[in-house]
């Protein structure tokens, strides 16, 4: 037998080193050098994690009657590369998502490996989409927010978006408390998508949303949007707002602003009837920002109360000329009288014995200028002039509510403070909050302040008394009881230059009962209504909501107020 | 050789020290005989049959034990593997009522909206008063005259 030459067992002895060293650098190279990347490229291919949704929490009124809920629901997609027939899909799929089919089928020829077919679906819908066994279509599990009674208190409560998102109102403003927090499922999968046996397999719970308890009363909420929508349509208004409000507490028990819409269906309403323009629009308050004039000059004793004082009725101030509402002899007027009678020009003459200073002071002490801080986004500050740009001028139309605008919120705050004995208490629309385990937490307890003293309060709530007694607000009158209150007629400003809009106003009453212990403040804002005037258009709100606040919240009718001094006759 | 077998060896059999060591340190001293020996050997078929019994006896035992212990474990897994099914069937229960009591919720929520009742009971002919009414008991009233001196009222003129 013939030995093999020595050479070619050198070089088969070489190449079989050279292939073992080979094969070893590459080992080299993948286990050690690449070992770390390769390691997380092969673990991204096998681990999935998947988030899982936490319930949102439910926003109640305060006697915890559900306002908002969230519903489960199911998001359903496709994998275009999957589906057979498009055409047929789509025909199958289209009336049970009531969708149409020439959009489907381009939705599901589409190149691409996900599309959504439909949001938030209905858990019954999504159970015959499922029976129809179609390839390529998924499901995701996901929530959907709910509005049992439709419009009521749309603007408050807002609402949230297809990816579960607060977007306007409470739902926005308190986002963080609601939406809780997301749970993720981290699993590791073989290449059909199947857990793998003893692999990876990693769930952090969702932990769910908190339930906030708004201050809304959802009958009161109702009956207030009733009479407003009936208010507006009657004096064929553009709109109005209404809130109701408890005096002691700053609770806000209704909050409407017409037009509304249906959060259920918020995509099809018009933008502009998304903001709760209670909060987030100031308007030029007119006769309702006297009762301001008359707390200042009571509590600085700028005019003795049973004084009487000369009115025209024009007034020359700089280069404008100032009037009342009608024409009128110089008549004799006490503070009560000009507040009774809504006299602009005796407002003006009392403003003028207060001084800017102290009639600034008194405007910024009860929050005009700044926001009340109810937790509500965008809210308003209304625009107050800072001292040092007041003119004569200022002075005279600010004294009587025009050339200053302020929120609905923010007025009826002021007549809140005066209900309140002289004390401002900040409104809120949040009374608390239950945890997911079911714990109740008292929200705290609103800011106060004192702005004026008890007396004066008790002084001013005579006044306005007086005025739906025998001023201008006596379409605001409920028999047994003594309602406190002012109207408003303010002229509107022209958006792109100075001067108003020609026999356009803006008609409210704002005030409280009964006269000696309130319970309630109700503020009633007409936009552009044809009737004008705010003891006509307003006034008659303000009675209907006063009446159903009676019942519901159970008022007795109080004592009956004094008169305060006055010259005027009685009717 | 292992430790038991050395000591296996080292010790004298109790049954060997009549017909084995002895025998044999007799047979060394003395010349052959075929006499039996004074006590009689077991014989090995009982010695087998002991041994057999014995190994019977562990048998049985050991079958026992073991077939104990596996049942045992068997029948524990099988509880936990039934607990584990309880325990998915009471998930599965659970979170079928939740979804129940939300839809419950949205239903008597959507039931009792003040819409939904407001419009019943207005087909239904009822509606809200018109006025309200308070009566009076006499002397009830402690509202003082109109114009009467006020606290804050001082005197003055207009200017």
């Amino acid at each position: 037998m013939r030995r093999p030459p020595l050479k070619r067992l050198v070089a088969l002895f070489a190449m079989m080193v050279l292939a073992l060293g080979a094969i070893l650098v590459r080992l080299s190279v993948l286990q050690v050098s690449q070992a770390a990347s390769l390691r997380d490229r092969a673990l991204d291919q096998r681990v999935r994690t998947v988030t899982l949704p936490a319930a949102r929490g439910q926003i109640l009124d305060r006697n915890g009657e559900a306002l908002a809920i969230s519903l489960e629901a199911r998001d359903i997609y496709a994998d275009p590369r999957y589906v057979e027939d498009p055409w047929r899909a789509a025909v199958a799929l289209a009336p049970l998502l009531d969708l149409d089919v020439r959009d489907l089928v381009e939705t599901l020829s589409q190149e691409g490996t996900f599309v959504w077919i439909a949001r938030q679906v209905d858990l019954d819908v999504a159970a015959k989409v499922e029976s129809l066994d179609l390839a390529g279509i998924g499901f995701l599990k996901t929530s959907k927010r709910y509005y049992p009674a439709g419009p009521l208190a749309a603007q408050v409560l807002g609402f949230v978006g297809i990816d579960g998102v607060g977007l306007a109102g409470l739902e926005f403003r308190f986002e963080d408390l609601l939406a809780g927090r997301p749970g993720e499922r981290t699993q590791e999968l073989d290449p059909h998508g199947q857990p793998i046996l003893g692999g990876v397999d990693v769930e952090r719970e969702p932990v769910a949303g908190s339930t906030l308890v708004s201050t809304i009363d959802r009958d009161f909420q109702y009956q207030a949007q009733e009479a407003l929508a009936d208010a507006v349509s009657t004096n064929h208004a553009q709109g109005g707002t209404v809130i109701v409000m408890d005096p002691a507490t700053g609770d806000i028990l209704a909050m409407a602003s017409y037009p509304w819409f249906d959060p259920n269906h918020f995509e099809d309403a018009r933008p502009g009837t998304y903001r709760n323009r209670a909060v987030t629009d100031s308007f030029e308050p007119g006769s309702t920002n006297k009762v301001i004039t008359a707390t200042a000059a009571v509590d600085r004793h700028a005019i003795p109360l049973d004084q009487a004082i000369s009115v025209p009725w024009t007034l020359q101030v700089d280069t404008f000329t100032i009037h009342d509402s009608h024409p009128h002899p110089v008549q004799r007027m006490t503070l009560g009288d000009i507040i009774a009678q809504s006299s602009n020009i005796g407002t003006v003459l009392v403003a003028r014995r207060l001084g800017e200073s102290a009639m600034a002071a008194y405007l910024t002490k009860f929050g005009l200028g700044s926001p009340t801080g109810i937790s509500f986004p965008g809210e308003s500050s209304g625009i107050l002039p800072p001292l040092y740009e007041w003119t004569a001028a200022d002075l005279a139309t600010i004294a009587y509510g025009q050339g200053i605008s302020a929120t609905p919120l923010q007025m009826v705050s002021v007549y809140a403070t005066i209900a309140n004995g002289g004390r401002w208490v900040q409104p809120r629309l949040v009374s608390g909050t239950v945890s997911p385990e079911g714990a109740y937490q008292e929200a705290p307890a609103s800011a106060t302040r004192r702005v004026a003293s008890t007396e004066t309060a008790q002084v001013v709530t005579r006044m306005l008394a007086y005025a739906v007694d025998a001023g201008t607000g006596t379409n605001a009158q409920i028999s047994g009881y003594q309602v406190a209150g002012k109207t408003g007629t303010a002229r509107i400003p022209l958006p792109d230059r100075p001067g108003y809009y020609e026999n356009q106003y803006i008609a409210s009453f704002i005030g409280f009962l009964p006269a000696s212990d309130p319970q309630v403040v109700i503020a009633a804002i007409l936009n552009r209504p044809v009737t004008e005037y705010g003891g006509v258009a307003a006034a008659p709100l303000f009675q209907r909501i006063a009446r159903y606040a009676i019942t519901r919240l159970q008022i007795e009718p109080g004592r009956e107020v004094r008169v305060p001094p006055h010259v005027m006759p009685l009717p | 050789m292992s430790v038991p077998a050395r000591r296996a060896a080292a010790v004298p059999d109790p049954t060997e020290d009549a017909t084995g060591a002895g025998a044999q340190e007799r047979a060394k001293s003395s010349p052959r005989r075929s006499d039996p020996p004074s006590i009689p050997a077991t014989p090995p078929v009982l010695r087998a049959r002991r041994r057999r019994k014995h190994h019977v006896g562990f048998a049985i035992l050991a079958t026992l034990v073991v077939g104990t212990m596996v049942f045992g474990i068997a029948s524990m897994n099988a509880v936990l593997a039934q607990t584990s099914f309880r325990i998915d069937e009471a998930e599965r229960r659970i979170q079928e009522l939740s979804l129940d009591n939300l839809e419950l919720i949205r239903a008597q929520a959507q039931l009792s909206a003040p819409g939904r009742i407001a419009a019943w009971a207005r087909r239904n002919g009822m509606r809200l008063p018109d006025d309200i009414r308070s009566l009076h008991a006499p002397g009830g009233s402690t509202a003082a005259p109109a114009g009467a001196a006020d606290p804050l009222a001082t005197a003055g003129k207009d200017p």
